[in-house]
């Protein structure tokens, strides 16, 4: 069974890079626009790997996203979908946001900036999804 | 919800804790001097004794941090961490043409507020680092820029237009902005609430009277007609600015005396209006004990002053074809019995009477003729809170695109 992505994010031109490189890569993909449209698609399609911008609808976008998600986990731990940020908002901000959110996180999930190149990311994806279907 | 407001300086951040439910501060205070080894976090809860804290604050970053610390102080109890704020409002001076209301701030929202750095250079910056540190320290939140000058942009073309080149204002973006809309924008919808009309149907003149001043001609809840321009330079004798002057002048003693423009804004800023006139007293209440006191400068300082105010005042009603109410705000604009008397001095032909006692009082309302002459107390972080509220109240979600 392929292990199934979710896309969380409003540029529609790196959405549809990006499900080429993993669709040739054999992952099933899920596409989400805006952080609310991405929470709703978690909940119903259980995907087994959120690919995540920040800077959506808002500039804290994903940010929230995450918090959501952690209310959701806190109560059920299993529940648990490993995030991998990809994102431009360090480049952006001049800020080392990998450091600030990792008392956040899991210790599964990861930080890509962007530009991200395809080999990095299919390599990261295989490390978050290494244990998965196993 | 909870909503932090923050309007960071140059050198300072002043910061107010909202909860929504009731409206309350839950917390309030400023950090001074950031940059120096001297800084000093003033803070207070309701209720508490205000609590002063002295300490060496590097940047606005660390500013911020110390603040949301002393928020999330258990002594107090009044958040238990950050992930509580649910929105951060931040002071914005100047938004340009861009943005005629308050917004949630996404990346194009934030592009677009760096460039107006042009048009504030020394404001803009600060308010651009406190929206990124706050991003930083309090991830989770929603952003929101409220803009001093987005009430203004209702104001029509030919009120906003210089008699300039007009290649100027196409190409370079000078024309008249306005500012203190935030402080107005509340002050004119409370102004409504106590007069017990609707908005939409009040003619209001608001001066905001602190140590910068602008006046502004509210109908049917928008600005048409505001005091200060490009910058916040025109329109009243203030502080230390000068207000409104014949252009001509500057040009003329730059020339006389070799001064760099840097020099002359430095003057028009820093050393004129009341402090020049005074030869260095800017502060109002200081003025009006020298001018007591039988110093004929301070006296003319006054007269000055209030003359102004009430050259706006019955400008503003022409271009507002009447009047349904006066309102004094800010510092002065609440204080000063003073200056209120002397600015509506002579106006009871637009039915601007004021009543001494009440007047002398500070009461409300100070008016005995048939245009309700009021004293409404500003609250920035307040009308910022409200704004935050607003744009939350609107968030929708966006439309899909693509597959």
């Amino acid at each position: 069974m392929a292990i199934r992505i979710l896309i969380v994010d409003d540029d529609p031109d790196f959405q549809a890079a990006i499900k080429v490189i993993l669709e040739r890569a054999e992952y099933e993909c899920i596409q989400a626009y805006s952080m609310r449209q991405g929470l709703k698609l978690v909940s119903e399609e259980s995907p087994d790997l959120i690919i995540l911008d920040i800077m959506m609808e808002d500039i804290s976008a994903g940010f929230r996203f995450v918090k959501e998600r952690l209310e959701v986990e806190d109560t059920n731990a299993e529940a648990h979908i490993p995030i991998l940020f990809v994102s431009s908002i360090q480049k952006f901000t001049n800020l080392n946001f990998r450091d600030r959110l990792r008392p956040f996180l899991f210790s599964t999930d990861g930080f890509l900036d962007k530009p991200v190149e395809p080999k990095d990311l299919l390599e990261r994806i295989r490390e978050m999804t290494a244990n998965i279907h196993e | 919800m909870k909503i932090l407001v923050l309007n960071c300086g140059n050198s300072s951040v002043k910061f107010r804790l909202f909860n929504t439910e009731k409206m309350e501060h839950l917390i309030g205070g400023h950090i001074d001097r950031i940059g120096s080894k001297e800084s000093c976090l003033i803070s207070q809860v309701p209720m508490h004794k205000e609590k002063r804290m002295s300490l060496s604050v590097k940047d606005h970053e660390q500013a911020l941090d110390i603040i949301l610390k002393a928020i999330c102080n258990q002594e107090y109890g009044i958040i238990e961490s950050i992930c509580d704020i649910d929105a951060v409002g931040h002071r914005v001076v100047h938004g340009g043409e861009a943005f005629t209301e308050s917004v949630l701030i996404d990346e194009a929202v934030f592009r677009k507020i760096k460039a107006c750095i042009r048009f504030a250079p020394l404001h803009n910056p600060p308010n651009i680092e406190g929206i990124r540190t706050s991003l930083y320290l309090i991830p989770f939140a929603r952003q929101v820029a409220v803009f001093d000058t987005a009430f203004h942009q209702s104001m029509e073309d030919h009120v906003y237009t210089y008699a300039l080149p007009y290649e100027w204002y196409e190409e370079r973006g000078i024309r008249r902005y306005g500012f203190h809309g935030t402080s107005h924008k509340y002050v004119a919808y409370r102004a409504a609430q106590m007069l017990g009309k609707p908005i939409e149907e009040l003619r209001l003149v608001i001066c905001h009277l602190g140590n910068g001043s602008s006046i502004t001609a509210v109908k049917e809840g928008k600005s048409i007609e505001t005091s200060m321009g490009f910058t916040p330079l025109e329109g009243m004798v203030m502080g230390t600015r000068c207000g409104d002057i014949d252009p001509a002048i500057p040009l003329h003693i730059m020339k006389e005396d070799d001064l760099t423009p840097a020099q002359m804004d430095g003057i028009l800023n820093k050393k004129s209006g009341l402090f020049g006139l005074t030869g260095g007293d800017s502060n109002l209440r200081t003025i009006e004990e020298k001018a007591e006191a039988g110093s004929e400068r301070h006296s003319l300082a006054l007269k000055i002053v209030t003359h102004r105010i009430k050259k706006y005042i019955g400008a503003y009603a022409a271009v507002l074809g009447g009047l349904d109410g006066v309102v004094f705000t800010a510092g002065i604009g609440e204080y000063s019995s003073t200056v209120r008397r002397m600015s509506c001095e002579g106006l009871s032909f637009l039915g601007i009477e004021i009543d001494t006692i009440e007047n002398q009082n500070n009461e409300t309302c100070i008016s005995k003729g048939s245009t309700p002459v009021i004293v409404i107390p500003t609250n920035e972080e307040l009308a910022i809170a409200h704004e935050v509220m607003e744009v939350l109240a609107k968030e929708k979600e966006p439309v899909k695109i693509g597959a």
